[in-house]
């Protein structure tokens, strides 16, 4: 009945180009492509002792002239990133995914969605790519780093062998029967169970490398940026060449500075050419087209590439052409979960469709499917993530491009114009795409424009919701001018960035807090380091905690020992992107590099940050004010009784875990009791982290968003005061927990959201709340739902994603994925499609509280 | 505790289908009328009462170590003795599986939970909403319920109220003095279908609904569209002609009968009367609606 129901509500007037564009990207095979890898590996090999900036720019530029290229059927903007339809690049150099998948590499046809990959390639990567790269990624660099400051344990002695063994079986049975299957990667049917231990093992020492502690992440990505497509758009390649020569010529240029100039020049020359190429063969095609339709179709992509984006556009077309293919060469170049964010697309595109409907080069359905064909084009990347993060991650749109429409004007002005409505209509009439739509709101903004988003709902998901007047004032306090902070735009999950100027590092600095108040909890104990990690820090014995505050002190010496690790072993990777992986090409698009003459990896961005993200604050909060209730006020029993009982799971206490879920005040429910504490620890992070700088001077900033990782931080923790149980997931981003009631309805979160200050949450939040679909299914629905965000945003929000699904509809998808292929939900941060998701993540999903059934 | 109290069963917050905006809705305790399909079974009777989710159990017979005496709940439905006790169990229940439902208020509290600095109240500006009183049936409340209208009009909070109509006549006036919205719920104006089905007259709701027809407070009716009941052109014909002698007859919001309080009914041990009457879909709806059109009567589903 339910799929009946779907049916009966056809996304109204979708271009049949489109929907074919659409239907070709859900269903293509998952490859992987080594071409990329490969002239990267020719190209490195031969450019040993050049100046890092210089090697990465040839390595580029022979890709681009080198791997082959296509047009695809119904294309009109053209630009691909691989050789192959819908593959994921390897980005050797960086190294983030390189030893799982050399774990996983006979075996990727058996995943979950397989990936496929020939014989031959299978053999370049164990023979020629391999080889050259071992010891040689960015990932060893760091680990080099690591090692030599003792962020992590190089040649374990024997003793720490043995006790890291220890560890190991401990961590094993902690994560229980269900954490270990997702660990191991059950949904591979191979059966070499023995090569599956023993990588399991392998891997627990790779997650050392990640995991500088148990409850800290420093992955090896930066990316997470805003690419500086509008530069390229509105003013040409050729130009910013010119300023690059320009710069080179003055006197206080150095060689090292010479080499990077010159990388950005051979960079943008590079994709010029690559531009260049799609228009040769559009040519070529056109010449053997079947009908005059098709032939024009190629000679525009023909027309168009010859133009851009050397030149500044002529026409909308041409100016999405620039955007794709200035974006498509910043994926190709940085490889791997790049997420580039294309800004204020809105904004900066106007002018070409406003040109162009007053002089009647194109019509609305004309400008709605091309925009619609760029964002199919945004998400069709796929990763081939290892079987234990599957559980918890995407695999197609692994890598977030979003797109940021409305808001202010640097100005102040409202910044609503005739593409806003166009684009979110776009998003509307597909049925959503998996890019994440971000939707910026100001006080002056028309309410027709929230009304509008509320409406969008009805038929899709994958939009964020931004609030200006929260966002604004606190990019200022980050050191933003006013002109660039009201210029901000949306990155990767929820992260807020300047525009074309900010090296943000958004991504892969993570804390867990639920995992550092066990630590906090069990003297540095648990939760299990693994082999490598350093040993747990001591915070003080909790049988000496006689107060409540005596365990705030203590949690805070825990929480400030984990960001001093933190931010130590983010400056060794720092130092390591520094010094062999600059990235020129992003850097020439990137306001003040080249004025500068700097890479952005070498502080060369006008704003430069370094975010540390928080995981798990409701279950941290929740935990804390069972504990305080339980332990310290009613003395309901002792705090070595209750970690006794957390210890084994709550085995035999089920009536305590029970009481522990529904007696203490919790986190998102507008109870002052519950989001003080919240307040104390948000506040209290601030604080600390602005203590410090990073390599590059920039500051740190806090946020709270946590992707998929939420579920596999629950994954490796034991059982929580809040009553939650050993391996299941943590609360996501600043939303409640899954535990929490759903009697405060939708308010209840937002309230309590509401009163964080956004001054020390500047680099975002991700707020996620599931509503039923009968909340909106009447006009009336629509204007109290625009009108709740409205005013959770003057109670000071900034940020909202809503999903509006049922329960009853996930199961069914879960059942039936193939009837729900194009179903999207916000996981926590990034958009998805539901059924790409791993098990976990749906369960997660279902699990959380669905408002206005 | 001072003033007049009243037997609140439910506060439900961010509620889109019951008056503008996003309302907190106030279910109060109890009705005199007894109709077979009666979507909140909860609201019936006065008294509070236990609701046992056996979903949420443990089994951990916490509440059988505080009551020893024969449970209803042990029973099947339809043969069940109410309990005798009452209530000792759900105070110890650790899962709430079993929870007291109904709990007495005074204005003050109600006041409080609503529209205090932990309630909605900040949203119900932005979105025109405010507090919607339902049950049961509040007009059976009638002290409490006009003290709290008073309390809230006195903060500038909009209110509305659902009702059935089956109260003292005299009350109606005082009624449409304070909300702001009457939301009326419409089964039939014929005296012997709604006798047969209900055992009640409904005399005094019809005489009610004039009463506020003609009163200054708006008034949305809504038709609870019943198979079996309502769903005839005939019916539609009846009704229509009852609400034409009405110097403005109302337009007619159409809400469909479903099966919701099944479950509902089962958390109370309970049978739901109406389990087996099918749920009335969009189709229906839409024929009624054209049928009231025939007879002269604007009538259209909610939204
Ligand atoms: S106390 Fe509650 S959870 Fe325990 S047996 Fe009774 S109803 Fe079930």
């Amino acid at each position: 009945m339910l799929q009946a129901a779907r049916e009966a509500a056809p996304m109204p007037g979708l271009d049949p180009r489109v929907a074919r564009l659409k239907e070709r990207l859900l269903t293509a095979p998952y490859e992987v492509c080594l071409a990329r890898a490969l002239h990267f590996t020719r190209s490195y090999r031969e450019t040993e002792g050049m100046d890092p900036a210089l090697r990465n720019a040839r390595a580029l530029r022979r890709t681009l002239e080198q791997q082959r290229i296509f047009i695809a059927p119904d294309e009109r903007i053209a630009g691909s990133k691989t050789e192959k339809n819908l593959a994921a690049p390897l980005s050797v150099e960086r190294g983030d995914f390189l030893r799982t998948l050399q774990m996983e590499m006979d075996v990727l046809h058996l995943k979950r969605r397989p990936f496929q990959i020939s014989d031959e390639e299978r053999r370049l990567f164990w023979e020629e790519i391999l080889p050259y790269w071992d010891g040689r990624t960015l990932r060893d660099h760091k680990a080099r780093v690591w090692e030599e400051r003792g962020i992590i344990e190089t040649r374990p002695s024997f003793v720490q062998a043995l006790r890291a063994q220890i560890d190991g079986l401990n961590f094993v049975r902690a994560l229980g029967r269900s954490g270990l299957r997702s660990m191991l990667g059950a949904n591979l049917r191979a059966r070499r169970t023995l090569r599956r231990t023993r990588n399991l093992y392998a891997l627990r020492y790779e997650l050392a490398r990640n995991n500088p502690t148990p409850a800290t992440y420093v992955f090896d990505v930066q990316g997470h940026l805003s690419l500086g497509v509008e530069k390229a758009v509105a003013h040409g390649m050729d130009s910013i060449i010119a300023e690059a020569r320009a710069r080179m010529a003055q006197p206080d240029v150095d060689r090292h500075a010479r080499d990077f100039l010159q990388a950005v020049i051979v960079s943008l020359e590079a994709a010029i050419a690559y531009a260049g190429r799609f228009a040769a063969l559009a040519e070529q095609m056109a010449g053997s087209a079947a009908d005059e339709a098709e032939k024009t179709r190629l000679l525009a992509i023909a027309s168009a590439c010859r133009q851009v984006p050397r030149l500044p556009p002529r026409t909308f077309q041409e100016a999405l052409q620039s955007v794709w293919m200035t974006h498509v060469v910043g994926e190709i170049q940085y490889g791997t979960h790049e997420v580039f964010a294309d800004g204020r697309v809105d904004q900066y595109l106007y002018p070409y469709l406003r040109d162009d409907l007053a002089a009647g080069r194109i019509d609305r359905e004309e400008a709605i499917a091309l925009v619609q064909e760029y964002y199919l084009k945004l998400s069709a990347n796929v990763e081939p993530i290892p079987e234990a993060g599957m559980e918890t991650n995407a695999v197609l749109g692994n890598s977030q491009h979003v797109v940021t429409i409305g808001g202010l004007t640097p100005l102040g002005e409202d910044a609503t114009n005739a593409l806003t409505w166009l684009m979110l209509e776009a998003h509307e009439r597909m049925g959503g795409a998996i890019n994440q739509l971000s939707v910026r709101i100001h006080r002056g903004s028309p309410p027709e424009l929230l009304r509008r988003t509320s409406e969008v709902f009805r038929s899709a998901n994958g939009i964020s919701i931004y609030n200006d007047d929260a966002i604004v004032p606190a990019l200022r306090a980050d050191g933003l001018s006013e002109e660039d902070a009201r210029d901000y735009c949306v990155v990767g999950c929820i992260e807020t960035s300047g525009h074309g100027d900010t090296h943000g590092c958004p991504g892969g600095h993570e804390i867990s807090l639920p995992a550092v108040l066990m630590l906090t909890l069990t003297r540095g104990r648990r939760p299990y380091r693994i082999l490598g990690q350093q040993r747990g820090f001591d915070s003080g014995d909790p049988r000496g905690f006689q107060t409540f505050k005596d365990l705030m002190t203590a949690l805070k010496r825990q929480l400030g020992h984990q960001l001093g690790v933190l931010i130590d072993a983010t400056e060794g990777k720092d130092r390591a992107y520094r010094d062999v992986l600059p990235a020129p090409y992003v850097s020439a698009l990137m306001d003040g590099c080249i004025e500068r003459a700097r890479d952005i990896t070498d502080g060369g961005a006008r704003y430069d940050f370094t975010s540390i993200d928080m995981r798990g604050l409701g279950t941290l909060v929740d935990s804390l004010a069972a504990l305080r209730s339980f332990v310290f006020e009613r003395n309901v029993l002792s705090l070595m009784d209750l970690l006794r009982a957390l210890e084994t799971d709550f085995r035999g206490q089920e009536v305590l875990r029970q009481r522990l879920i529904h007696e203490p005040p919790k986190f998102g429910m507008g109870d002052a009791r519950a989001d003080d504490l919240a307040l104390e620890i948000v506040g209290w992070i601030h604080e600390e982290a602005g203590q410090h700088r990073n390599l590059r001077g920039g500051r740190f900033r806090c946020c709270y968003y946590s992707y998929g990782n939420h579920v596999l931080d629950g994954f490796m923790l034991g059982a929580t005061p809040d009553g939650r149980r050993a391996g299941s997931p943590i609360s996501n981003g600043v939303s409640p927990s899954n535990l929490i009631d759903s009697h405060a309805g939708p308010t209840g979160s937002m309230r309590s959201v509401a009163r964080l200050p956004p001054e020390k949450i500047s680099s975002g939040v991700s707020l996620n709340l599931r509503f039923h679909p009968n909340f909106i299914r009447h006009p009336s629905g629509i204007e109290a739902f625009a009108g709740m965000i409205r005013t959770y945003f003057d109670l000071g929000g900034m940020h909202l994603q809503p999903n509006v699904v049922s329960t009853e509809t996930l199961r069914d998808a879960q059942a039936h994925p193939e009837a729900y292929r194009d179903l999207i939900v916000k996981v926590s941060g990034y958009s998805a499609y539901f059924t790409d998701l791993g098990r976990s993540i749906q369960e997660d999903i279902i699990a959380r509280a669905e408002f206005g059934r | 505790m001072s003033g007049p109290t009243g037997v609140v069963f439910d506060v439900s917050r961010a509620c889109v289908d019951d008056g503008p905006g996003l309302r907190t809705v106030v279910f109060l305790k109890g009705c005199r009328l007894n109709c077979p399909w009666c979507q909140n079974p909860e609201g019936q009777s006065f008294a509070p009462e236990v609701a046992y989710d056996r979903k949420r159990c443990i089994g951990c017979r916490t509440c059988r170590q505080v009551c020893q005496r024969d449970c209803p709940f042990d029973h099947p439905p339809g043969e069940r003795e109410p309990c005798a006790v009452g209530h000792l169990c759900s105070s110890v229940c650790p899962a709430r599986a079993k929870r007291l439902v109904g709990a007495t208020y005074d204005v003050g509290q109600l006041v409080e939970e609503v529209a205090g600095p932990a309630s909605d109240a900040s949203f119900f500006q932005g979105t025109g909403g405010g507090v919607t009183f339902s049950g049961g049936e509040p007009l059976a409340q009638p002290e409490f319920l006009f003290a709290s209208c008073d309390a809230f009009a006195e903060r500038g909070i909009h209110r509305a109220v659902e009702t059935a109509g089956h109260w003292p006549v005299s009350l109606a006036p005082e009624l449409a003095r304070r909300v702001d919205l009457v939301l009326f719920t419409l089964t039939h104006v014929d005296e012997e279908k709604f006798r047969q089905a209900t055992g009640a007259t409904n005399r005094l709701l019809l005489q009610n609904l004039t009463t506020l027809l003609g009163a200054p407070v708006a008034v949305s009716v809504r038709l609870l569209v019943i198979p079996g009941l309502n769903d005839t052109p005939a019916d539609a014909r009846a009704i229509a002609g009852w609400l034409k002698e009405h110097p403005a007859p109302p337009k007619l919001t159409l809400v469909p009968f479903h099966r919701l309080a099944t479950a509902k009914a089962e958390l109370y041990g309970r049978p739901f009367a109406y389990a087996d009457r099918p749920p009335v879909g969009a189709a229906t709806l839409a024929q009624v609606a054209s049928w009231f059109a025939d007879a002269g009567i604007a009538a259209a589903p909610e939204g």
